[in-house]
């Protein structure tokens, strides 16, 4: 060989050798790749999984102060309404309940008299020369009392009255709260809404019974 | 060390057991006041870390209670956070006007309630 093709022989043989570790090299990234492919994979499973966890957590913590807010609206709303038997309080605790806790400027408290109508016993917001009286067998005031049983309006919060609450005693209702409208950064009644409804529904006729049944045993004993 | 003090303003004894149900477990001294006039009175007595302040209230209202204590060197710089029934903007800034430092709206969301009282306090995590 002449010293051109020895030359060329020896690069030749060092080209392959560097071929060799190249490939060699290849090979160990691409196991690596792989390897950080795997990870990458697995830690954004795991990233997912995470995530997804976080949010039900934070979804059970929504509903656990939902229902925590629930339990404290009825715990008060029950208190304040068995606080005292005199009639003036039982309906300024049910006005505070109406307003503070439900968000309603517009309502009435009606009691079924003496002749079997609705006679107005306080009103909040609204003209009570308008509502002295209402019919007690018709009208969804009317209608609340017959069914004993809340009534929501179908066309939600733009009907009026809104919703009827019925003040219960015994398997009857004696009265109804009608509630005309909420607060105007009140959207909607909520669930806990729902619950006060149902709370003033039996414990508030009994509270203004009570009050009465005291004022009646006042009057005797005066 | 000595508690931080949190002051209830409100005519409604629903909404100031409503307060007092939502803090029970914080750590907090808990000061009430029925009206406007008394509210100033114990706030400067007190001087509360914070002041929730109902905004439509017999002798004093919450408006006026609030331009009271910003007039007070006791008080000039104690948060006062509004609680209204009224969300809307203009009664909003008529609370920001008389001095108010931030607003609630009735009826009471017991989380927002807890973190705003909290951040006022500097006790949010």
């Amino acid at each position: 060989m002449n010293p051109r093709e020895v030359e060329l022989t020896l690069e030749n043989e060092r080209l392959r050798g560097l071929l060799a570790t190249a490939k060699v090299e290849r090979q160990r990234l691409a196991a690596e790749v792989q390897e950080l492919r795997a990870g990458f994979l697995s830690s954004r499973q795991r990233i997912i999984e995470h995530e997804k966890a976080l949010r039900a957590a934070d979804e059970r913590q929504r509903e656990v102060e939902s229902q925590n807010l629930e339990l404290t609206n009825l715990y008060v709303a029950g208190l304040r309404l068995h606080a005292t038997l005199q009639r003036e309080d039982v309906l300024t605790a049910i006005e505070e309940i109406v307003v503070n806790l439900i968000g309603s400027e517009q309502f009435a408290v009606f009691e079924v008299g003496a002749d079997g109508g609705l006679m107005l016993a306080t009103s909040f917001g609204v003209d009570p020369a308008a509502w002295r009286t209402v019919p007690a067998d018709r009208g969804p005031i009317g209608n609340t009392v017959v069914r004993g049983e809340t009534w929501i309006a179908p066309a939600g919060p733009d009907a009026n009255p809104i919703a009827c609450v019925p003040l219960r005693l015994d398997g009857r209702a004696i009265g109804a709260i009608a509630i005309f409208r909420l607060l105007g950064h009140k959207p909607r009644l909520d669930a806990v809404d729902h619950a006060l409804f149902e709370l003033l529904s039996t414990q508030a006729g009994l509270a203004l019974h009570s009050s009465k049944l005291q004022s009646s045993l006042e009057g005797s004993a005066a | 060390m000595s508690r931080k003090k949190v002051l209830l303003v409100d005519d409604s004894a629903t909404t100031l057991m409503m307060e007092r149900m939502l803090l029970k477990s914080s750590p907090y001294e808990l000061l009430t006041a029925r009206d406007g006039e008394e509210a100033v009175r114990v706030a400067v007595a007190e001087r509360p870390d914070v002041i929730l302040m109902d905004v439509m209230m017999p002798k004093m209202n919450g408006y006026d209670a609030c331009r009271q204590l910003r007039s007070h060197a006791e008080t000039r710089f104690t948060p006062v956070i509004m609680l209204t029934t009224k969300g809307e903007a203009s009664n909003v800034a008529r609370g920001f006007d008389s001095g108010a430092t931030d607003y609630l709206t009735k009826p009471i969301d017991g989380p927002e309630f807890l973190r705003k009282v909290r951040s006022h306090l500097g006790d949010l995590p």
